[in-house]
């Protein structure tokens, strides 16, 4: 049978599969306006039911589940937050906490990492591209000269190009004391010592190279020598100087964290296309989020340090008037249960978890889906790991139908995800 | 508390009469004890030894090396014991002793205990509070180490001197690892003295960081040369099989190779192609022809050949005149010559249909690509050979002694000469210096340090220093490095490991099975191979029928069921799910032929790809031809089985010149070898010389191809018109660029062992070490998913970063022929910024570059070093001008007179952070201090005066950040 043959003889279910394939192409695609993402990334496991999704008081000595502390109002009428989110309370009309998420990894740590930075399961064969890799490689820079991928936090797999390669892979500082690891000048080496380093490197390359130079691919090379050294030039170091900014400011954006994120926004007016911002502060309780046992006395320290740097950034972003293009996102690789554990604190829970959506020219709603009365599961609105993908690819502006190529393997971007809609009207 | 005379029972029965060696201390190691809490009832209840070792003194910086019956890496069985005993001369009186160890540990003194330590407890969670820093028994003297207990104990030795000294120490256990940390036991000359390894006799070592760091590497080199010989006896007992199996491959070699060979040497091979091309297309070509090349198969082979020429999609070849005059299952011709209007093919070309336009994908071609399509089957599609342009197969020069010398130094190695070895080499006079050259570094072992990592990439290897996850494997980098330290054929390193013996979780070839987070982890390995091995790209066939290969996923089944030695099943979640297919207007070019839940049997599936049959014919390879795991390894590496030994020669040929034969190296199917006879010729010769990977590498580098300017781009040309006047230009690996800076700097790597359990709480199955590395390709990915400070290991990352900028991977997910080699900026920039670069262009007290500085005779001497040692030539007349100025001023006076240069402060000690320990707020900041000093770098030798130490160390950063020193010349 050719293929002719084979295509009349089947003509009829492929009819069938072809009316419904129209109907899945003839919805529009949503796409918003946002030009950057600040994804801020809460290691360890959010604790949705003490943050987000508050509920009823539990109480750990009693063995009660629960929600650990009190419960606030927001901008937002029906929708609350817990006591420690004070500053974010009032500014919750310009985020939407996605209360609905769920995955089934909980087991350990590195895959659920994995399932939230590349929106999928592991694969057998396939080394997949995380959130700001695949940003990365969409939109690129957004302006000439910036990296388009940068991360204040520790490298890993997870957060890597996966199949994408090394174009789509991200510059990283571990802390804003230094600069991005390979491209700040380091510590002790004065402008006068950089220059007559460069004096003498320009000498030997003027010197008997000029033969290998000829070779194409050593020419490639000696190109990216100039573009690395005007990014770890004056130009693109300067946003590492948070000096540069006014101290009432920074002092509003708080600790460590806050200075990333401040460093974030500015990163973002320098072009940066994507940014994630760690929130592993974990001198303050040990444990970061990941709040087992008496992991979970300083939780409230965590949550404060993380309102106050969102909502600073928030506001600084706004009054900039650089919130609409800037997607805010905080993202953790599952939630916790309302149960405590023997110690006081808290297991893992995947069943349903929130992660927060702030800015980026949505239509906000304060919170979005809904969990039963004690945030274990959804009742309505449940969203996917891929839906909440492909949600900031929509709100980036980039098409989430699309597929991604491994050599010849088209990778759809996202594992068939949908779009919250009603972010976009 | 009494035990019988222990000590003395033991030696008398174990240490052979003829070869009591008094002076030595006799150390047994027992695997599989009950428990890792309680000492065994009586002697009797102590397995017997596994493996005996006679050390200097009472120092263990480590266990010995336990290997199965093949000679691979193996866990010892946990709990096991170690005990030491020695006849011990001291001075008559009350001695105190010290004992250090991790767990339950005992010394007997003339049979009586007189020191003990507890049994190892568990500490699962995070929690535990960071311990204090200890303290120093004496001042000055090494603190017992982080995660280890100590204790003391007083004897009285009587007049005589003597006293037999037995110590015993649990290892590990059930649920702990066998990690033994600085044990040790010492003994105090006097009350207050520092206290000294005990030793039978003699001088001994005293327990200082000094000390102990001697008495390691005593210890650690004796140990070494014990785990050679353990391996060596072991592996021996298999060399009968292999030489049988050699003979037989000899033998087929033999009966395979044409008796008169007309050509026999790669260079012939290589001129003979380039003749026989100038000869047919010395006729000349018209315009015709001309346009034919310039207009028409560009766009036929770009848009057509991948199904067309390739593979014969459709029945269909275009890729030569008289297959595209066929027709296909069409029915109708391709091309009619002089008829367009009936040519199959310009009908399908311009068609509006999607279902019968071609391509099937992507743009259609433009108007003027069909035109002149078109007009050249008007004019009768004349199909010309193309002649070739001289310059195209000129031959270049053959490079000069110093080049010759990095080249092969860093292909052999992976490191330059030395200075000394490169003075040696260029003033050598001799004719045959680069062949002697080459065979003195194939004898190196700095050989397989190079070529682990290739293999590392290529099998895939992915180990996590905790729990596995993410299609993590075992580290069996260690079964790679042995087998290729200790020059095992290739097709007995194949073999063995596709027979995953050994250790899964310390080294052995097991940890190849492993597949963390894999719904198919036998599918998984079944691709590494074919595609390893066997130039078999399988990777679609996981979850559907290959829509650019033959290889079906029942294919790849059958080979994971062969290699896990039962049926398999297709897990649901390899496959393609129905709503992809109901997307399709057209019939897609993927076929799923499995059912997820369909149970496959293990089959051999490439009878076809690789000539040869499953049958009782190949039993004679086997030891046990009913078990198909073995049946697989021997038709993967069976002589008959060309295909084993031509991807191998490939692969050495790719790497060593820049491009293959057949390219891509890991993927053969429908690509043509640029010079298959040349191919066919290297892979029997690589049988009848018993897979010996050295051969090929001595064959290839020893060509003039080899030896000649790297200017030609083979990897670019299509294979037919691959000529190999000469090499491709290559870059450093990222291994070598790491192993040469720290070479040429003379600095040693150094790094934080790789482990989240320096203590030793874990299993082996939730955590391991990896070791500290020594070289680059012993890094591994640092596993801190978790993004915590606590499990930061800032100067193993430090180094990543450079590996990394330059192509390598620590986490190795699927398996990698080819790396990315484009630039990119952080390749300089890590090079001129990075935490590693300002460790390797500092001139601290441990680097060569200061003793360098401070034993040059005139700042010319001094440059030229620096050249020989970096770049591995001599400077320019200009360069060592320029460089001897700057070096100048400054230069007499550059060393300190001894009263003014200041004291190096030693940094306080800090405590270690476990798994056990990283959650506590503590741990955290002790990582921040680490990182704090990983990014200060070693402090400059106080000997050199700070202002022409820095202009020195300038000119080295200059050095390094030269292109030049990134390019193989």
């Amino acid at each position: 049978m050719n293929r002719r043959q084979f295509l009349s003889t089947t003509a009829f279910a492929l009819a069938a599969s072809a009316a419904k394939s129209s109907a899945i192409s003839s919805m529009p695609l949503l796409r918003g306006k946002a030009e950057h993402c600040i994804f801020v990334w809460l290691g360890g496991g959010m604790s949705h039911i003490d943050t987000f999704d508050p509920k009823r008081r539990g109480d750990p000595a009693k063995k009660l589940a629960g929600s650990l502390y009190d419960s606030i109002d927001t901008a937002v009428p029906g929708v609350q937050v817990c006591e420690h989110l004070k500053k974010m309370a009032p500014l919750m009309d310009r985020v939407t906490a996605v209360r609905t998420l769920h995955h089934e990894v909980i087991d350990e740590h590195a895959a659920a990492t994995n399932r939230m930075h590349t929106g999928r399961p592991v694969s057998g064969t396939v080394a997949y591209p995380s959130l700001g890799s695949v940003v990365a490689f969409e939109r690129g820079a957004a302006a000439e000269g910036a990296p388009p991928y940068v991360l204040i936090g520790y490298p890993n797999v997870t957060r890597g190009p996966g199949f994408l390669g090394s174009r789509a892979g991200y510059l990283y500082l571990t802390d804003t004391s230094h600069g991005p690891a390979g491209l700040s000048r380091p510590d002790g080496i004065s402008d006068d010592r950089q220059a007559r380093r460069e004096s003498y490197l320009a000498s030997l390359r003027t010197g008997a190279e000029s033969r290998l130079e000829a070779d194409p691919r050593v020419h490639d090379y000696t190109a990216a020598i100039e573009q690395s050294l005007k990014l770890s030039g004056p130009g693109f170091t300067s946003a590492f100087d948070l000096e540069k900014e006014n101290a009432d400011l920074r002092r509003g954006y708080g600790g460590e964290f806050g200075q990333r994120c401040l460093l974030a926004r500015r990163l973002v007016e320098r072009g940066v296309r994507f940014i994630e911002v760690s929130h592993n502060l974990n001198f303050v309780n040990g444990t970061g989020w990941d709040v087992h046992n008496e992991g979970i006395r300083n939780q409230h320290e965590l949550i404060r340090d993380l309102d106050q740097a969102v909502a600073a950034l928030i506001t600084d972003l706004e009054s900039r008037h650089m919130l609409d293009k800037t997607l805010i996102v905080i993202g953790t690789e599952f939630g916790r249960p309302p149960e405590f554990d023997g110690g006081g604190g808290r297991g893992h829970h995947g069943a349903s978890f929130s992660c927060v959506l702030a800015g980026g020219g949505l239509a906000h709603c304060g919170a979005f889906g809904e969990t039963d009365e004690l945030a274990k599961k959804p009742v309505a609105d449940p969203v996917t790991v891929p839906d909440f993908f492909s949600t900031i690819h929509a709100a980036l502006g980039i098409d989430y139908t699309k597929s991604l190529h491994e050599g010849d393997r088209p990778v759809p971007i996202t594992d068939r995800g949908n779009p919250i809609a009603k972010l976009f009207t | 508390m009494k035990v019988p005379r222990l000590a003395a029972l033991f030696l008398a029965a174990l240490l052979p009469a003829a070869s009591a060696d008094t002076a030595r201390v006799l150390v047994t190691f027992h695997d599989a004890l009950p428990a890792h809490d309680a000492w065994p009832a009586t002697e009797t209840d102590i397995p017997p030894p596994a493996i005996r070792w006679l050390a200097t003194d009472f120092t263990f910086p480590r266990l010995a090396q336990r290997y199965d019956t093949f000679g691979i890496r193996d866990s010892w069985a946990t709990p096991m014991m170690l005990r030491a005993a020695a006849e011990v001369r001291i001075a008559p009186g009350p001695t105190r002793f010290l004992i250090r160890a991790r767990g339950l540990s005992r010394l007997s003194v003339n049979g009586e205990v007189i020191a003990s330590t507890k049994a190892l407890k568990g500490s699962s969670d995070g929690h535990n509070p960071v311990p204090p820093l200890p303290q120093p028994p004496i001042a000055g003297m090494r603190p017992v180490a982080y995660g280890m207990q100590e204790a003391f104990g007083t004897a009285t030795v009587g007049e005589d001197g003597r006293c037999t000294v037995l110590f015993e120490a649990m290892i590990g256990g059930k649920k702990f690892r066998a990690a033994d940390g600085e044990m040790c036991v010492a003994v105090q000359a006097t009350g207050d003295a520092t206290f000294t390894l005990l030793h039978p006799e003699g001088p001994a070592t005293p327990l200082t960081d000094v000390g102990w760091t001697t008495a390691a590497a005593r210890a650690e080199a004796s140990l070494a040369a014990l785990d050679d010989t353990n391996r060596h006896t072991a592996a021996a007992t298999q060399d009968t099989f292999w030489e049988k199996r050699h003979d037989a491959a000899r033998d087929w070699a033999k009966a395979h190779t044409p008796p008169a060979a007309p050509l026999n040497s790669i260079d012939a091979f290589l001129s003979d192609k380039i003749a026989r091309a100038v000869a047919a297309a010395a006729g000349g070509m018209d315009a015709e022809g001309e346009s034919f090349h310039k207009n028409v198969l560009p766009v036929l082979s770009d848009t057509c050949f991948r199904c067309h020429g390739e593979k014969s999609k459709g029945d269909l070849r275009l890729n030569t005149r008289p297959a595209a005059l066929k027709a296909g299952t069409s029915g109708n011709a391709a091309i009619v010559p002089g008829e367009p209007a009936s040519s199959e093919l310009i009908a399908r070309i311009s068609s509006h249909d999607p279902d019968e336009r071609m391509p099937p994908k992507g743009d259609a071609l433009a108007p003027a690509q069909i035109a002149a399509i078109q007009s050249w089957i008007k004019v009768g599609a004349p199909w010309p050979a193309e002649p070739v342009p001289a310059d195209e197969v000129a031959i270049p020069p053959l490079i000069g002694d110093a080049a010759f010398l990095r080249r092969a130094a860093l292909d052999l190695i992976g490191v330059p000469p030395s200075e000394a070895e490169a003075r040696a080499f260029l003033t050598d006079t001799t004719t045959d210096k680069r062949a002697r050259f080459i065979d003195t570094l194939l004898a190196d072992p700095r050989f397989a340090d190079h070529w682990v990592s290739y293999w590392q990439d290529v099998l895939a290897e992915n180990p996590s220093m905790l729990k596995p996850s993410l299609n993590n494997s075992g580290p069996f980098r260690w079964f790679l490095y042995d087998a290729l330290r200790d020059a095992k054929p290739l097709d007995r390193m194949a073999t063995e490991l596709i027979l995953l013996r050994g250790s899964k979780t310390e080294g052995g070839s097991a940890g190849f099975g492993v597949a963390a987070d894999n719904d198919a982890p036998f599918a998984a390995k079944g691709q590494i191979l074919g595609s390893a091995f066997l130039g078999l790209e399988l990777q679609c066939a996981r979850c559907h029928d290959a829509p650019f290969h033959e290889s079906k996923q029942r294919d790849l089944y059958s080979l994971a069921a062969m290699l896990e030695r039962k049926p398999v099943t297709v897990p649901k979640s390899s496959t393609v799910p129905a709503a992809f297919f109901e997307k399709k207007a057209r019939e897609s070019v993927i076929k799923v032929t499995l059912k997820p839940g369909e149970e496959i049997a293990p089959k051999w599936p490439f009878s076809k790809a690789c000539g040869l049959a499953d049958s009782a014919a190949i039993d004679s390879l086997m030891r046990d031809p009913h078990d198909t795991r073995e049946r697989l390894a021997a038709l993967i590496t069976a002589p008959q089985n060309e295909r084993f030994a031509q991807v191998i020669v490939n692969r050495v040929w790719k790497r060593l010149i820049g491009a293959g034969f057949v390219e891509p190296a890991h993927d053969w199917e429908g690509h043509a070898a640029s010079h298959p006879e040349l191919l066919a010729w290297l892979a029997r010769d690589f049988v009848a010389h018993d897979y010996d990977l050295r051969h090929v590498v001595r064959l290839v580098m020893t060509s003039q191809i080899y030896q000649r300017e790297a200017t030609a781009q083979n990897r670019k040309a299509a294979p037919e018109r691959r000529w190999f006047t000469a090499p491709d230009r290559r870059r450093l690996t990222a291994e070598e660029v790491v192993d040469s800076l720290y070479t040429a700097a003379g600095k040693k790597l150094e790094v934080e062992e790789l482990t989240f359990d320096p203590d030793g709480r874990q299993a082996a199955g939730t955590m391991i070490s990896l070791g500290a590395p020594t070289r680059a390709w012993q890094l591994a990915s640092l596993s801190n998913e978790r993004d915590r400070p606590s499990l930061s290991l800032p100067r193993a990352q430090a180094v990543s970063d450079v590996l990394n900028a330059f192509g390598w991977l620590g986490s190795r997910q699927n398996p990698l022929t080819d790396r990315e080699t484009d630039p990119n900026v952080l390749q300089p920039g890590v090079l001129a910024n990075s935490m590693m670069s300002t460790w390797i262009t500092r001139a601290s007290a441990d680097s060569g570059l200061a003793a360098l500085a401070l034993d040059a005779k005139s700042p010319e001497t001094l440059v030229n070093a620096v050249f020989m040692r970096f770049l591995t030539r001599p400077p320019t007349d200009s360069e060592r001008a320029d460089f001897s100025k700057a070096l100048a001023p400054g230069f007499s006076e550059r060393v300190l007179p001894a009263d003014a240069v200041p004291d190096l402060t030693p940094l306080p000690r800090i405590s270690k952070v476990s798994w056990s320990t990283h959650l506590m707020p503590e741990a955290t900041t002790i990582k921040m201090e680490m990182e704090r000093r990983a990014r200060a770098g070693d402090p400059p030798d106080p000997r050199l005066a700070p202002d022409w130490r820095e202009r020195y160390e300038d000119f080295v950063w200059a050095i390094i950040n030269v292109p030049e020193f990134v390019w193989i010349p």
